[in-house]
């Protein structure tokens, strides 16, 4: 990747140039590029994404396709501007990124101690030294359109049903707890019928889509279900009664209501817009083929993180141990607050593994895998597992019926940026490739290039 | 046939605990009889000697060996290298034995699509290949680092290793000078390792040992030391290390324990003594960094045995 900023004379950012070669293999459409389109507004952006192709398996970061590598770069460039410009690099984010989301992940940032008492740039000098760094990621609201949600009382128990799975990413749950919610009972007395494609058609998993895409049908369909349920009912609930949904399904027949996705609302708080907005009639274009073909709807507000990350570096065995991690995510309402944070937990893990650990080796001859073990392919221990703290900033979303979005993909994609802007911070070295290992490391700090 | 009926002579692969197998077994780069073997009383445990010399039997787990306090109390490197390697569910299962006679952690030697020097095959993969975990002191045809943590423990502290057809062997006898790519030891066919003798301990002697990897545990050691010590009237008296990781045997350092002996332990000495760690190193092209990675630990467990 090759990346250049411009900032103007008055400190703003004028002109953005990102080129990536990817190293894909057989496959093509590499988008990592690209992503700098959304995030960062200047006057000029200069974008390319190569498909390097070759005989090898293809291959890119699992969670947030594309993300984590424009992170790495871009992220990488504001803070070396910031350096150079000899301003803090959160307030050139506030500066540069005017996303109303960020913007209040920006201001909780700053006011982290561990982000307040960092010391200056390389002003140690031990064989140990520490510090902090911040880097920002965005994703795409994304929602699938036709999604379709059946909320049932059977046999006095609510039962609600949807074509769609639990990957371990915590659907069912949020089902679960927005029934719960509305009926003002306890998650483990709703029903929850997914993973069968003869259920009303959901949403695939992926692209941080599937919160986003049932949750307003879902919504609906419990409204309607409600409605029928009080005008159905063989007797009124007792008069004060401290859980009258309990008792109207307790005297409701067998009834059912279904919902389809609604179209979001076009009251959006300010600043909130589409992002295809900023690419203007292509950016239109783009949109209505991701409809058309993707059957997928790119939404307004954008789903965003911002890290503060600190490490300790180990300067004479190049090793990099993550202290702790600031994680603050803006995806609307949680829904789920303890799956939330595992999953805000475990994007942080995983981009730890990103940033120092994980490498498919191959043998440049053959091809043939060689990292093709758990002893070979490294990912992260719980040993190397970080003090996680999470934040959640629950606004951004009131357009969206339920106010919620997706997590999956946003919560991983600054962590690798954050750590090595933390490294440079440390020791005054810029780490440049991925994963930041003890040979790269030892190899930056004495100046020479790596194996 | 059964395994309790086979003889030495005939060929088959001895499993003891399995844990370096098992795996070789899966994915077909081990292939043919197995012949499985069990402890008996003078092969496990620990017999201590009369003037505080241990024997280890083979059987041992690197589990008892971690866990044994009289043991840590009088060959602190030997338990600190058997707390360091692998993960605890290795350690409970794995011997002593086996974790000498284990094979070559080398990616091309571990896929099955690939020949090697140690499958057969003409020629090293790794050294015109993908080398980024071998050696840095280039010894032989083979390039891949030997994977035992233990034999370099062992080898800092001087020990014998007995077979059930020789005795006295020490670890530059079992596995070789790293002169020989087709064999990860120099045991003969069939023969099998029954027990480790340690000399007793020195009077005031210090040991560490320290692996550096990218993880904080449960990672094949990329440059691991073991190094024992006697510093008397604020000079070294005695100093042996042992590196493990860079080579295809483990290595005495030599050129440290000369340039430390009799000198005043000072950071100074050992910043210099440090930078002769790599004497005698020959990197392969993806390897130089572990020179500096050899110099780190040997200055580490320096300035630690000497604070």
């Amino acid at each position: 990747m090759k990346i250049a900023l411009l900032p103007s004379d008055q400190g703003e950012l004028k002109a953005l140039s990102l080129t990536a070669y990817a190293d894909t293999g057989a496959a093509t459409n590499s988008t990592i590029a690209a992503l700098a389109r959304l995030i960062y507004p200047a006057e000029g952006k200069e974008l390319a994404d190569f498909d390097v192709i070759s005989n090898l398996p293809a291959g890119a970061p699992f969670r947030g396709p594309g993300g984590p590598p424009m992170a790495f770069a871009l992220e990488q460039a504001i803070d070396e501007a910031a350096l150079r410009m000899n301003v803090d690099p959160i307030a050139l984010r506030k500066r540069w990124d005017p996303d109303p989301n960020r913007q209040r992940l920006y201001d909780w940032a700053s006011s982290l101690d561990v982000w307040r008492n960092r010391k200056p740039i390389a002003t140690q000098s031990g064989r140990y030294r520490r510090g902090v760094g911040v880097a920002t990621g965005y994703w795409l609201y994304l929602w699938q359109p036709r999604s379709k949600v059946e909320v049932a009382v059977k046999g006095g128990r609510l039962v609600a049903s949807t074509a769609t799975q639990d990957i371990g990413t915590g659907t069912r749950t949020v089902i679960a707890n927005t029934v719960a919610r509305e009926f003002g009972l306890e998650p483990h007395e709703i029903d929850v019928r997914i993973g069968d494609s003869k259920l009303p058609e959901g949403p695939g998993s992926g692209g941080s889509r599937v919160t986003a895409s049932v949750i307003p049908p879902m919504l609906l369909a419990i409204e309607k279900l409600k409605a029928a349920i009080q005008q159905n009912a063989k007797r009124q609930p007792a008069p004060g009664s401290n859980a009258p949904w309990r008792e109207w399904l307790a005297a409701s027949p067998d009834l059912s209501a279904s919902g389809v996705r609604p179209e979001d609302s076009r009251q959006m708080a300010p600043g909130i817009e589409s992002p295809l907005k900023q690419a203007g009639f292509m950016g239109w274009i783009f949109g209505w083929m991701m409809r058309r073909f993707s059957n997928l709807v790119i939404g307004a507000g954008m789903p965003s993180s911002v890290q503060v990350i600190e490490v300790e570096v180990d300067t004479w065995l190049g090793h990099v141990r993550v202290v702790n991690v600031h994680t603050g995510i803006a995806v609307g309402k949680i829904v789920a607050p303890a799956l939330a944070h595992s999953q805000a937990a475990g994007a942080v893990i995983q981009g730890i593994g990103y940033a120092l650990y994980e490498a498919r080796e191959v043998d440049s001859r053959t091809g043939d895998v060689l990292s093709g073990g758990m002893e070979d392919y490294r990912i992260p221990g719980i040993a190397d597992t970080p003090v996680i703290d999470v934040h959640f900033d629950q606004g951004g979303f009131d357009h969206v019926l339920g106010g919620s979005v997706g997590i999956g993909e946003v919560a991983t994609v600054p962590t690798s940026p954050a750590v090595a802007n933390a490294i440079l911070n440390a020791t005054g070295v810029r780490l440049t490739e991925l994963p930041i290992r003890p040979d790269r490391l030892v190899a930056a700090l004495k100046g020479r290039a790596a194996a | 046939m059964t395994p309790t009926t086979m003889t030495a002579t005939q060929a088959g692969e001895f499993r003891a605990a399995g844990t370096d197998l098992s795996e070789r077994r899966r994915s077909g780069v081990s292939t043919g009889p197995l012949i499985d073997i069990s402890a008996a009383p003078d092969t496990i445990g620990m017999h201590w000697g009369a003037e505080g010399s241990l024997r280890i039997g083979a059987f041992t787990t690197i589990a008892a060996i971690a866990a044994d306090a009289r043991l840590a109390a009088a060959y602190p490197g030997i338990a600190a290298s058997a707390q360091g390697l692998a993960t605890p569910q290795v350690r409970h299962l794995a011997t002593l034995g086996g974790n000498l006679a284990q094979r070559s952690r080398c990616w091309y030697f571990r896929n099955p699509h690939i020949a090697c020097l140690k499958k057969g095959g003409s020629d090293c993969p790794a050294r015109s290949g993908n080398h980024l975990y071998h050696v840095a002191f280039d010894l032989g045809p083979c390039v891949a680092p030997h994977p035992s943590t233990m034999a370099a423990a062992l080898l800092a502290y001087e020990a014998k290793i007995t077979t059930d057809r020789r005795s006295s062997l020490t670890i530059g006898d079992l596995l070789g000078d790293g002169s020989n790519g087709t064999a990860d030891n120099a045991l003969q066919p069939g023969e099998l390792i029954k027990s480790v003798a340690l000399p007793s301990p020195l009077q005031g002697e210090r040991a560490l040992y320290k692996r550096a990897i990218s993880r904080t545990h449960a990672e094949w050691p990329l440059v691991e030391l073991c190094a024992r010590a006697v510093i008397r009237d604020g000079a070294f008296q005695f100093v042996r290390l042992a590196a493990g990781g860079i080579a295809p045997v483990p290595l005495r350092l030599v050129a440290v324990e000369a340039t430390l002996q009799g000198k005043q332990a000072s950071a100074a000495t050992i910043a210099s003594a440090a930078e002769q760690a790599t004497s005698g190193a020959k990197p392969l092209p993806m390897t130089g960094y572990k020179l500096d990675l050899l110099k780190g630990v040997v200055q580490d467990l320096l300035e630690r045995l000497t604070a």
